[in-house]
């Protein structure tokens, strides 16, 4: 199934967009988490749980971003550069930021059998897919120069520096709970 | 200190709360973002200002629309007269 029905290129690109920010919204839920911070009179597993939800709604968005760009024909994208990243420039970016995002789902799921630790690494290493995320975004140029792409850009951007900041600034926490 | 502390009934509701709310803002933003590039692609949709052409899909604009509004590429069939 392929068409170049202009509907679908604008939800790709809003589902790309939208993708990212939520992305954004899971990576400093799941900081807040590594810091134990809760909101007031909550228990740690609100944080948690939050994360989980964004990450999944995240994933979800980024699905409908995948199958449009693979169904409108004039993106160009094939299942191949969706799985490998062997698509041009920009596009290869956002694949292997895909296949972190796709190494964290998978592995999340079986959190039980790999063990914390192994767990936990992944989890880290799947952090690289934000910067990836966004480079991709940014550099694939549909919407560059347009105040909104650079309000989101922005926003996500501050977001990251401002949690990053924090988890720097909190110091090693307690992780022999395993609960994040 | 378990006194002001929330039930996890409490907890469970603001859970779900949030995120009812941060799926209906997703498709919210969605909608706006849709817009907001159809509004960007069709103020920039003359083939001078960086907008895919039919001929350049190889190269680093794959994202780009073409230009003028998808058609159909099929032509009416024509019936055929003849045989023997």
């Amino acid at each position: 199934m392929s068409t170049n029905a202009l509907p679908v290129w604008y939800l790709m690109r809003a589902t790309g967009v939208v993708s990212l920010l939520l992305l954004t919204l899971a990576f400093a839920l799941g900081i807040a988490t590594s810091n134990r911070w809760r909101p007031t009179g909550s228990r740690l597993y609100v944080t948690t749980t939050l994360h989980r939800n964004a990450a999944l709604l995240a994933v979800a968005f980024l699905a409908v971003h995948v199958v449009t760009a693979v169904i409108d024909v004039d993106a160009g994208v094939g299942l191949v550069s969706v799985i490998f990243p062997v698509g041009p420039g920009w596009l290869a970016v956002g694949t292997l930021g895909l296949d972190l995002l796709a190494a964290l789902v998978l592995t999340s799921l079986v959190r039980r059998h790999l063990g914390y630790r192994l767990w936990r690494a992944i989890h880290w290493a799947a952090y690289g897919a934000w910067p990836l995320a966004i480079a991709h975004g940014l550099g694939m140029g549909s919407d560059d120069g347009t105040w909104w792409l650079d309000a989101v850009a922005i926003a996500c951007i501050a977001t990251m520096a401002a949690v990053v900041t924090w988890r720097v600034l909190a110091g090693p926490t307690e992780t022999h709970g395993a609960r994040a | 200190m378990a006194g002001h502390r929330r039930s996890r009934a409490d907890d469970d509701n603001r859970i779900r709360t949030v995120t009812r709310w941060l799926l209906a803002g997703s498709l919210a933003a969605t909608g706006a973002v849709g817009g907001l590039a159809a509004a960007h692609t069709h103020a920039s949709s003359s083939p001078s200002n960086g907008v895919r052409s039919e001929s350049s899909s190889d190269d680093n604009s794959l994202l780009s629309p073409s230009a003028s509004a998808p058609q159909q590429s099929f032509e009416a069939p024509v019936a055929q007269s003849g045989g023997s």
